[in-house]
């Protein structure tokens, strides 16, 4: 956007262009070092201020660990103390009331029944000991590979405003997700695929839809490409007609053309940029996406590991796979969503969990020692987690029949974890209250969560901005964010 | 609103009307300095044409557009890749607002531009701008077919002359005669195309006229012309 240019707030000589004719003149490292939080901030602008916003790789603030990230989403909010987090108190006061004492805290409070204990048993497993509930026998196998949060919390306790706060910082719409932030401030490392690519589930949109991936007022290059996992993953990709090379090649180049025309007469309109770059792109794909979806390229031995043909695990198992292939051709963030909301588990959590379990453990599994035993994990953040967590009482359904209980949105306490580049192996961080309800010692925000992946990414949350209405906009907005320094290796 | 009984139709006439609305999108100098984020509507923003429009141009261009109202949803089909198109109709296809509307079977010519799923509620739409929207322009048997309908449509009316064609696919597409610099970018594309054609077609020179047409029709339909409203 070219708001910093008539920004009343910007003196007619910008502070970035001040130090880039005093570094010709003075040029010492010295000088670079005193400077050197200016000079970060004008490498996170310069992305959107060049005539061309593209996804050409930046140079990110510091050395950082991770090239790429993997999301691994979990629409619906994962319960805690049914996956990671097990609660003894909750065994022992099960059944005892204690509505009273959080009515505030409870989204359907006609349907709040008792404290619940956990119906699945737990068991710890990797030389850290990490309890494991028995739904996740996979990820259990993998634990000494991983950090896991207990002790993040967020502000909504409402799915929508949640996933917003999730993916963008805030719980308003129309605003830049991570991965457009990202590949903002970072660009990609392979520019014949998309940046950003959204792997979404072939049964449906999650809540929120293609809202989730936006790139709210940055400019729209940076937004996420939705792949699809069964079928043809990119419809369109091939030219559905028979045409001469030559022909197909004078067509293009005469559509770039018009195009050039058209934009040279409209300036100030990044969106004509992004739609020449996405045309520019969409040529490139079709070569280079055919080969890095095409997962029959893996061994029947690897297809399997993921669950590919599997009866729960075949499509998020797909999406895994093709997740790894991104990332081995240098995709800077791939972003795996799940239909709706199998994690939602308000009734019948004794059924509805293990079901979104046996979907998800198994890929996610593979995944995590794949990634490893190629090398990739060191340089591939992996983030998994939902937009809150649950609460430490049933949600008993319309006939008050204990046994379909489930449980409903917990906005205190929620569990999450990270894996690979920089981030320590087999680490547990911070702790709930006795029941479940509240994150304890070492409270996580979004913001610190959000602060951290850009961290293992080389760039500080304060230092990629956005100028806008004479703001400096931030993915940590002005809410205080820091690092998750004890989870970093 | 109140002194006009309620009725919407006269405030979207004082909308419609009023010199704000009529505003080209042009940024000035003065304006890009004092108004960036143009708060105080002083020009029209810049608008890529929604999903409905898009498929609905695309379709009038081509002369495939069938205008009649009411009655039943056009069906749609499902292909095994997944791709959703709409059937075609005895008179061509109805506008996209009469497109049947499935849950699980939504356009993807419409989905990809952004088509706002109709389970909850859509308080604003979102524009995105991405490459499997030119993918689908480019490659979408259906799209091509269009281009050549389109292509006919101009040679029935204005005959062989590549100039003469040029002109004409501009005013059915863009409602516009094309600029100096556009004409000198594009008529030699369309000779260039009408001799790679012969070489083709064996010298078939009439076919050649006619596919050449087609590519370059093809291409004026994914222009950023075509696809953005100044």
């Amino acid at each position: 956007m070219l708001s910093q240019i008539a920004d009343p707030l910007t003196p007619a000589v910008s502070r970035r262009d001040f130090f880039a004719s005093m570094s010709g003149g003075l040029g010492t490292a010295a000088l670079a070092g005193l400077l050197s939080q200016d000079l970060y901030g004008t490498n996170g602008l310069l992305a959107a201020e060049s005539a061309f916003p593209d996804q050409t790789p930046k140079q990110p603030h510091f050395e950082p660990q991770a090239k790429a990230v993997i999301h691994l989403f979990m629409n619906g909010g994962p319960s805690q103390m049914d996956l990671f987090d097990p609660k003894e108190e909750l065994t022992r006061n099960h059944g005892k009331s204690y509505f009273d004492k959080i009515a505030g805290e409870v989204e359907n409070p006609g349907a709040a029944g008792a404290l619940m204990r956990s119906p699945f048993r737990f068991a710890r497993y990797g030389e850290c000991g990490m309890d494991v509930s028995e739904l996740l026998p996979h990820l259990a196998t993998q634990v000494d590979r991983i950090s896991l949060v207990r002790s993040m919390y967020t502000t909504n306790l409402t799915h929508e405003p949640a996933l917003f706060i999730a993916h963008c910082g805030r719980m308003t719409p129309g605003l830049p997700s991570l991965g457009s932030w990202v590949t903002y401030g970072l660009g990609s490392e392979n520019q014949n695929l998309p940046a950003y690519i959204v792997l979404d589930d072939p049964a449906g949109l999650p809540v929120n839809g293609v809202q989730n991936w936006q790139a709210g007022f940055l400019p729209p290059v940076y937004q996420g490409t939705r792949f699809r996992s069964t079928g043809k993953p990119v419809l369109n990709l091939d030219r559905e007609y028979e045409e001469a090379e030559a022909v197909v090649k004078l067509e293009r180049d005469l559509i770039g053309t018009l195009d050039r025309i058209h934009r040279r007469r409209r300036s100030g309109q990044p969106q004509l940029d992004a739609r020449i770059a996405s045309y520019e792109l969409a040529a490139r794909m079709q070569l280079a996406a055919s080969d890095a979806l095409d997962i029959s390229q893996e061994t029947a031995g690897t297809q399997k590991r993921y669950g590919v043909g599997g009866k729960d695990t075949d499509s998020y198992g797909r999406r895994c796979l093709i997740a790894r292939r991104l990332v081995e051709r240098g995709v800077r963030f791939v972003q795996l969503f799940i239909n709706f909301q199998i994690w939602d588990n308000h009734t019948n959590i004794g059924t509805s969990l293990p079901g979104a379990c046996r979907k998800t453990d198994q890929p996610i599994a593979a995944l995590l020692e794949d990634l490893d035993e190629r090398g990739l994990l060191d340089s591939t953040l992996l983030a998994w987690g939902g937009e809150f967590g649950r609460l430490p009482i049933a949600q008993l359904p319309g006939d008050k029949n204990v046994l379909k209980a489930g449980r409903d949105h917990n906005q205190n306490a929620m569990v999450t974890w990270l894996a690979g580049a920089g981030i320590k192996r087999g680490h547990i961080h911070g702790t709930t209250d006795e029941i479940g309800l509240k994150a304890g010692d070492q409270k996580v925000t979004v913001h610190d969560w959000h602060a951290t992946v850009l961290h293992q990414l080389g760039m500080h949350h304060e230092e990629l901005f956005h100028r806008r209405n004479g703001l400096k906009e931030r993915l940590t907005s002005v809410f205080p964010a820091r690092v998750i320094d004890e989870i970093c290796s | 609103m109140v002194r006009n009984g309620w009725r919407l139709k006269a405030i979207h006439r004082l909308i419609l009307t009023s010199a704000a609305y009529r505003q080209s999108s042009a940024v000035s100098d003065r304006q890009r300095r004092v108004d960036p984020e143009n708060y105080l509507v002083g020009r029209m923003p810049l608008k890529r044409l929604d999903a409905e429009s898009l498929r609905d141009s695309l379709l009038s261009v081509a002369g495939e557009l069938d205008s009649r109202h009411f009655g039943p949803g056009d069906a749609v089909s499902a292909r095994a890749d997944g791709l959703v198109t709409a059937v075609r109709g005895p008179r061509g296809w109805r506008r996209s607002i009469f497109l049947l509307q499935r849950r699980t079977q939504i356009s993807t010519l419409l989905q990809n531009f952004d088509l706002p799923r109709m389970n909850p509620n859509c308080v604003q739409r979102p524009i995105s701008n991405v490459a499997p929207q030119a993918l689908h322009l480019l490659n979408n048997k259906v799209i091509r077919e269009l281009a050549d309908r389109f292509a006919e449509r101009v040679v029935s009316e204005v005959g062989d002359d590549a100039g003469r064609q040029t002109v004409r696919a501009y005013r059915i597409a863009l409602g516009r005669t094309p600029g100096a610099e556009e004409l000198a970018a594009t008529v030699p594309v369309l000779e260039r195309l009408r001799r790679e054609w012969a070489s083709q077609l064996k010298n078939d020179q009439a076919a050649a006229r006619r596919r050449a047409l087609g590519n370059l029709c093809h291409a004026v339909m994914n222009s950023a012309a075509f696809m953005y409203l100044d």
